[in-house]
């Protein structure tokens, strides 16, 4: 609920209003093997480091990979533990967009499949691999009936992998987001992002995400893809965040950080008539109150 | 009016005013009977597919936008406090629809993602003292936007036996912004008196804005009200195997918030085989009547349903109808057409708390719709309640 709500863009039709889902699924157990997880109806992705909710983002401000990626699908989607630490995952839903019960082209039968791998490597593997976290998925398919179709299928790939460091309370990520538009004349997003945490004490983590790369992508969901000088087609994009948390009350996320966005491409307007240039810079403080 | 009329109207109020005070002396439990509201609801997801394109052109079987493709219909929230005792005593429900299906209901002035679906407070008033008179019997009035009373079917999915509505339904009207009176009132805590009661009958009668949908909506003459009335009477022993069977009556007269001319809808069940552990089986009839000739629309149902085991129970549905103005927005005047309808419906419990059944439906039109007339379906649904 709130201004944010209609960003999300899971309403069924026309624009969003104050009050949206974000999810609602059932999740069912099939007694087979180990137990296959089933989820069924509308349900958070399973690409992209960040998720919409604030309060489970490290940062306030999300990064450029989250930009790129799907958030939502309808469907159903399925998980195994094939074995200690690993589980995949494998999915249908009707589209890669966030509209719930959003349609594909050709009379709904073009779907969208989802698959996901992830692995813990074990302790065994010693001090610097033990507890590795590895994390690969996919989600291939139309967007929707306006956008997409058959032969049209857009490709969100994400990948992942953290590593134990040798320094306590300090810990780090690698990601990587990668998108193959089904349009031909668009060309592929990429963003590489690293992740930077280090808890300086109980109630104090300092956090730093970096990212670069290059976005082809309809950022602000308004159907046109912003030529130059726009994020929407930012080559050599460059991204830094620095943030401080600091718990201050019981169950309050308290938390201040800069952010610095630039790209390469030409300074002119960002589609509005205002031009801002290449950069820019912003300062957010965030309180958020988890219950 | 005689003196002994007037004598019982005195007793009446004086007992009325001393349950009045007993319910202010128990005004200091007031957050104990805030703690005995519930919070109940369910989620409703599910998969439609068809066999080719020009299936699901009526919106209730399966909405063209859904066809061949996963949905998630709607997640479903209710606030309930029902009234417990006999003396002075009251209730409220709000029920909330959140996602896709929301709009659907219409009370709101647009559509949204998020709409209420009935809100209403609950008034008793006892007609007798139990304590006393060692009997109950009460009036009940429900005030607010509340369900129909006419009707077989539900706009909430986990209350029907099937996954798409029927065309009696499509014709109904579903809730309403005003007042309702039942008598008598329900003999146990929670059971709403729309649906159960424990007498051997039930009258409704009430008054509304209008015979559609939207909360305080009003006709263009706001004077102009919607009556309701309702019958429920479970028949006597006396006739046999008919004895214990429920017939119900509901009517509806009034206009839309838009036209000038009064609607009236009526519905007639009849729920046979009360004491059969296996089958239940109910006939309905609903129609819709309009000013002027031919533009009456009327649907025959037959429901059946068989328990086939702990788990499992098959239930069909057959329906004729005969069209005079209109079954579905959307439909040309070229689709005007009567026709009939059969669904199947295997529900099988797999997990607690969840509804999964699988249906098929085939509609049969006399006059071609979206170019067909056949339109078969296939629905698979899950729904989750707490």
């Amino acid at each position: 609920m709130g201004p944010a709500a209609s960003d999300i863009g899971t309403q069924d039709s026309g624009t969003g209003g104050t009050v949206e889902l974000m999810q609602a699924n059932i999740d069912l157990r099939l007694d087979v093997g180990n137990g296959i997880d089933l989820k069924v109806g509308q349900f958070g992705t399973i690409v992209g480091n960040e998720v919409y909710n604030y309060n489970e983002n490290t940062f306030y401000t999300h990064s450029w990979g989250f930009a790129v990626e799907p958030t939502h699908h309808t469907g159903i989607l399925a998980s195994y533990d094939l074995a200690a630490g690993l589980t995949v995952g494998l999915g249908l839903a009707n589209t890669t967009g966030n509209a719930t019960n959003g349609s594909s082209g050709g009379n709904g039968s073009s779907k969208t499949w989802l698959a996901s791998v992830s692995y813990t490597l074990p302790d065994s593997l010693g001090t610097y691999l033990g507890g590795s976290e590895l994390y690969y998925g996919v989600v291939s398919g139309p967007t929707d009936s306006s956008t997409g179709g058959n032969g049209e299928d857009t490709e969100y790939h994400y990948a992942s992998i953290s590593t134990p460091l040798p320094i306590a309370n300090l810990s780090h990520k690698l990601v990587w987001d990668h998108v193959e538009y089904g349009h031909a004349t668009q060309a592929d997003s990429n963003v590489l992002g690293y992740h930077l945490s280090y808890a300086l004490n109980a109630d104090t983590t300092i956090n730093a995400r970096a990212e670069i790369g290059n976005i082809n992508a309809d950022l602000d969901g308004d159907g046109t893809l912003q030529s130059v000088d726009s994020f929407e087609n930012a080559d050599d994009l460059q991204s830094l965040t620095l943030g401080v948390n600091h718990k201050i009350w019981e169950n309050v996320t308290s938390r201040i950080e800069w952010r610095h966005d630039q790209h390469n491409s030409d300074a002119a307007q960002q589609g509005d008539g205002v031009s801002r240039g290449q950069s820019q810079d912003t300062i957010a403080l965030n309180l958020i109150y988890s219950f | 009016m005689g003196l002994e009329v007037w004598m019982r109207g005195l007793v009446l109020l004086v007992f009325i005013l001393i349950g009045s005070a007993r319910a202010q002396d128990a005004a200091v439990t007031a957050p104990a009977l805030a703690a005995s509201a519930t919070l109940s609801g369910y989620v409703s997801t599910g998969y439609r597919w068809g066999p080719s394109p020009g299936n699901f052109a009526y919106g209730l079987s399966g909405t063209t936008s859904r066809a061949n493709a996963f949905s998630l219909d709607v997640v479903a929230l209710s606030l309930h406090r029902p009234m417990e005792n006999w003396l002075l005593d009251s209730g409220y429900r709000v029920d909330l629809w959140l996602g896709p299906d929301a709009s659907d209901l219409e009370t709101g002035s647009t559509s949204n993602s998020a709409e209420l679906r009935q809100a209403y407070l609950d008034l008793r008033f006892p007609l007798v003292n139990p304590l006393t008179a060692g009997e109950t019997s009460s009036l009940d009035l429900r005030i607010g936007t509340f369900n129909s009373i006419v009707g077989f079917e539900s706009p909430d999915h986990n209350a029907n036996a099937h996954y798409t509505r029927s065309w009696g339904y499509t014709i109904q009207p579903t809730v309403h912004t005003g007042i309702l009176a039942f008598f008598p009132g329900t003999g146990r805590p929670g059971v709403d008196p729309l649906y159960e009661w424990d007498s051997r009958y039930q009258i409704a009668l009430g008054v509304a804005n209008t015979n559609d949908p939207r909360i305080n909506g009003t006709p263009a003459n706001a004077d102009r009200k919607t009556l309701l009335a309702g019958l429920m009477w479970e028949l006597p022993e006396a006739l046999g195997p008919l004895g214990g069977s429920r017939f119900s009556l509901g009517y509806v007269n009034g206009r839309a918030r838009t036209g000038s001319n009064p609607i009236q809808n009526l519905s007639l069940g009849l729920g046979l085989l009360p004491n059969s552990e296996k089958w239940n089986l109910s006939l309905t009839h609903d129609s819709r009547i309009l000013p002027g000739a031919g533009n009456d629309d009327s649907v025959f149902g037959l429901y059946v349903g068989r328990t086939l085991s702990d788990d499992l129970t098959l239930s069909a549905r057959a329906e004729i109808y005969q069209e005079g103005a209109k079954l579905y927005s959307g439909e040309s005047a070229a689709e005007q057409t009567d026709g009939q309808s059969l669904t199947l419906t295997l529900n099988y419990k797999i997990w607690e708390n969840v509804i999964s059944r699988l249906e098929y439906r085939w509609d049969n039109t006399d006059e071609p719709v979206n170019g067909r007339h056949n339109n078969q379906g296939f629905h698979l649904n899950f729904i989750y309640e707490f």
